[in-house]
């Protein structure tokens, strides 16, 4: 009987086509536009070569021409690419964004730029270098000549290296957030479904639930039985999210997948709770309640990251408090600690908020169902 | 009049969602145009990195000089001392560079033994080069002086390498912007290629839910029984959609010219409205077929999320085109958004008015209108099947 109820309620929700196209598309499509998106952003970031154009006024031993044409990133890629020409012709290659920046002068360079950039500090940070190590050969000169005998020039241009990177563990990718977002927003949306099945069950919220209150069955296991069946098929959604992100968009959830998807199970359970509680207990039109679960919901995917990514960080730092009760946050930063942390800390201390926050709202929605009767309605 | 009065009357009942969606695309707008203001390209400025110094190795003279000195190249940011809130700022960049000054630094670095400074960055960042370079050239250049003139404390030393840095490199600007002319052009650009994104989204939400109204069979039946011709109705109703495109867009291209600092009408504002006034009446056929052909209110709210959504998203409305990857801006090429935006972006870069440089804007402007044509014969079509179903 149970079971025969359990699959009524399962085909009836998997026929509501407006809830599956939320549940089940809505999410694959922002998961396929985000990746559209981002895909390239930060990739640009790495560094290119950078153009430039000089002219050294044909002076005949020049050092700078050296030391630009030699200068290398620590992967050995050359900062700069060169072109020789005079100083009318730089300004047109200038122009014509054929080249980034132009120097003139080999023993006081000057620098000519377009405008304010990275690329353009680096050139000039490069130039500045380059005076300061000519102006320290001078200064020592003129205190210590003998300086030169004992190997200055030598000792000038040994450029030592005095900064080792340290890479450890994941690395720092801010797409990600949009993508955990999205993950904790698509769990979180089983309000919804949660709210369904509140309106489904009350007497006094739907035809049907008037029926169900005068049939034979006891009215607790019908509503866990609903409650089963939407999460199964909520879980559905989840599933199918996670294994279009994972092996079709490639997105990184780190190495414990199974802790992965605990995660996204529990998020489906706070939300169907969230719904319920908020169906039981908000005594106002559809409307209104449907208008407050996409307060949280929706609100709540904002407050974590989803439209802009900074916004958890903000959250995070100057309402602490408002990441620990956003559900949405909570999911988020489970699957954000799985991938950048190595220990289990963080994971488990939202986990458990979560379940907290689950375990409250189930027992405030049963309070608000029990034993809830009407002579007439 | 009738038909067109009526239209009016349905479309009040979408107002809120429309007026809910202006404002907060004008907030938007105005939050992001405060930062138009303050960057003065005149004068070369360098570009600071966020970074953080831990510092393990104790406060003394070294470390002090270098720290004040690596301030020129760096600001610093104050950041919770502890390795969580640190991994945490570096992952949303709010520090771009970590630097950490191990214990037994100062005193390896006299003798010099090998030790070296550690940094946290995002992998393959540009930022990081130019500080890499800074904090070498500190090192290296201390290193010189210290080997040639042994004699010399750390006070000395710095003040040396103080002398050095005010040896500064004169960079001068070559090519001269009218500055005020780019700046329009930007905030222009930026503006009408995220009010592309609101018109798609209001248009189906609003003149869809309208003539959907309109297509319901029962009220087409009683239409064809009353006095008026069917082409009289249909007269009304594109007078109808017309108006309410010309007074929205209206709102939206004055709201632009104000919010706008640098506010301007030259040729190449003139060809930002015309652009905006293509592309509005292709999604006013678009939201016109997507009326006639859908069922249900509730598929119109789910179409309008998802087409606006995604057009916007690969046709390079919220992160520019030139972000997006080859593959997406072929697929793109089949969506009349991607002619709008990219007519956009080469209005931004015009400033000779030639036929060379026109030409290309109107095909691309051109190629929008086939797009309205054709959807517009598409909802011929299904229209044509759907009065033949009513009678």
């Amino acid at each position: 009987m149970i079971f025969q109820l359990y699959k009524a309620r399962l085909k009836c929700l998997f026929r509501n086509k407006e809830g599956m196209f939320w549940s089940y598309m809505f999410p694959l499509l922002l998961a396929t536009c985000f990746f559209f998106a981002f895909n390239n952003l930060w990739t640009i970031e790495s560094f290119e070569t950078i153009s430039i154009a000089y002219d050294n006024e044909g002076a005949g031993i020049d050092p700078l021409k050296e030391a630009l044409a030699e200068a290398k990133m620590s992967d050995g890629t050359p900062i700069f690419s060169i072109t020789y020409t005079g100083k009318e012709n730089a300004g047109k290659l200038l122009e014509d964004d054929e080249s980034q920046a132009y120097i003139v002068g080999s023993s006081d360079p000057v620098l000519y730029v377009k405008q304010n950039g990275m690329n353009e500090t680096i050139i000039k940070s490069f130039l500045d270098s380059y005076r300061q190590i000519s102006f320290s050969v001078h200064t020592i000169l003129k205190e210590n000549p003998e300086a030169i005998n004992q190997g200055l020039m030598k000792d000038v241009m040994q450029f030592d290296n005095f900064i080792d990177e340290i890479k450890d563990g994941k690395k720092p990718d801010a797409v990600l957030i949009y993508f955990y977002a999205l993950m904790a927003y698509t769990c979180i949306f089983a309000a919804n479904w949660g709210l369904e099945e509140v309106v489904n069950i009350q007497a006094d919220l739907s035809n049907r639930g008037a029926r169900v209150n005068v049939s034979p069955i006891h009215k607790m296991k019908l509503f866990l039985c609903n409650m089963l069946a939407a999460f199964t098929a909520h879980s559905g959604s989840l599933i199918l999210l996670f294994l279009y992100m994972y092996y079709v968009i490639k997105v990184d959830f780190g190495n414990n997948l199974i802790y992965t998807l605990i995660t996204c199970l529990v998020g489906s359970l706070t939300g169907l709770a969230l719904g319920a509680t908020v169906g039981i207990w908000v005594k106002k039109k559809a409307e209104v309640k449907e208008a407050i679960l996409t307060l949280f919901v929706l609100g709540g995917g904002f407050l974590s990251g989803m439209m802009i990514a900074d916004m958890k960080y903000i959250i995070a730092e100057k309402a602490p408090l408002l990441a620990y009760i956003n559900p949405v946050n909570l999911v988020s930063d489970a699957l954000y600690s799985l991938y950048y942390y190595d220990t289990y800390e963080r994971f488990g201390q939202n986990i458990l908020i979560l379940c907290i926050i689950t375990v409250f709202l189930g027992v405030l929605s049963y309070i608000g169902l029990r034993r809830k009767s009407y002579a007439s309605i | 009049m009738q038909v067109f009065k009526t239209y009016f009357k349905i479309l009040k009942k979408q107002l809120t969602s429309i007026l809910i969606y202006g404002a907060i695309f004008l907030g938007i707008t105005i939050l992001t145009t405060s930062s138009y203001r303050n960057q003065g390209n005149e004068q070369f400025k360098p570009q600071k990195v966020n970074a953080l110094v831990v510092n393990e190795d104790g406060q003394n003279e070294f470390v002090n000089g270098f720290i004040e000195y690596l301030e020129k190249y760096v600001t610093y940011v104050e950041i919770e001392d502890n390795e969580e809130a640190r991994k945490d700022a570096l992952f949303y960049r709010k520090v771009e560079y970590i630097i950490t000054i191990p214990e037994g630094f100062t005193e390896a670095f006299s003798t010099g033994e090998g030790t070296n400074l550690q940094k946290q960055i995002i992998p393959d960042s540009v930022e990081a080069l130019a500080v890499d370079n800074a904090i070498n050239n500190y090192f290296n250049t201390l290193k010189v002086y210290k080997k040639h003139m042994p004699e010399l404390g750390y006070a000395q030393l710095n003040s040396y390498i103080e002398q050095n840095l005010e040896k500064e490199t004169s960079v001068a600007f070559d090519v001269v912007h009218k500055y005020d002319k780019a700046y329009s052009d930007q905030f222009n650009k930026n503006y009408f290629n995220y009010l592309g994104y609101i018109i798609i989204a209001i248009f189906i939400s609003g003149v869809s839910t309208v003539m959907l109204s309109f297509q319901n069979i029962d009220i087409r039946r009683r239409h064809n029984s009353s006095p008026i011709t069917s082409r009289n109705m249909n007269i009304q109703l594109i007078f109808a959609n017309f108006i309410f495109v010309i007074c929205y867009l209206l709102v939206f291209i004055v709201a632009g010219y104000i919010c706008n600092p640098y506010r301007r009408i030259d040729a190449n504002t003139i060809l930002y409205w015309t652009n905006a006034i293509v592309f509005a009446l292709v999604a006013l056929s678009l939201s016109y077929l997507v009326g006639i052909a859908v069922k249900s209110k509730k598929a119109i709210g789910a179409l309008s999320t998802a087409v606006s959504l995604s057009l916007a998203f690969i046709s390079g409305m919220f992160v520019p085109q030139e972000y997006l990857g080859e593959s997406v801006l072929k697929v793109a090429s089949f969506t009349p958004s991607y002619w709008f935006i990219k007519a956009n972006n080469t209005i931004a870069t015009v400033t000779s008015y030639g036929w060379d440089n026109i030409s290309g804007i109107l095909a691309m402007m051109a190629i929008q209108l086939g797009f309205a044509a054709a959807l517009i014969s598409i909802a011929m079509v299904v229209s044509k099947r759907k009065s033949q179903q009513a009678n």
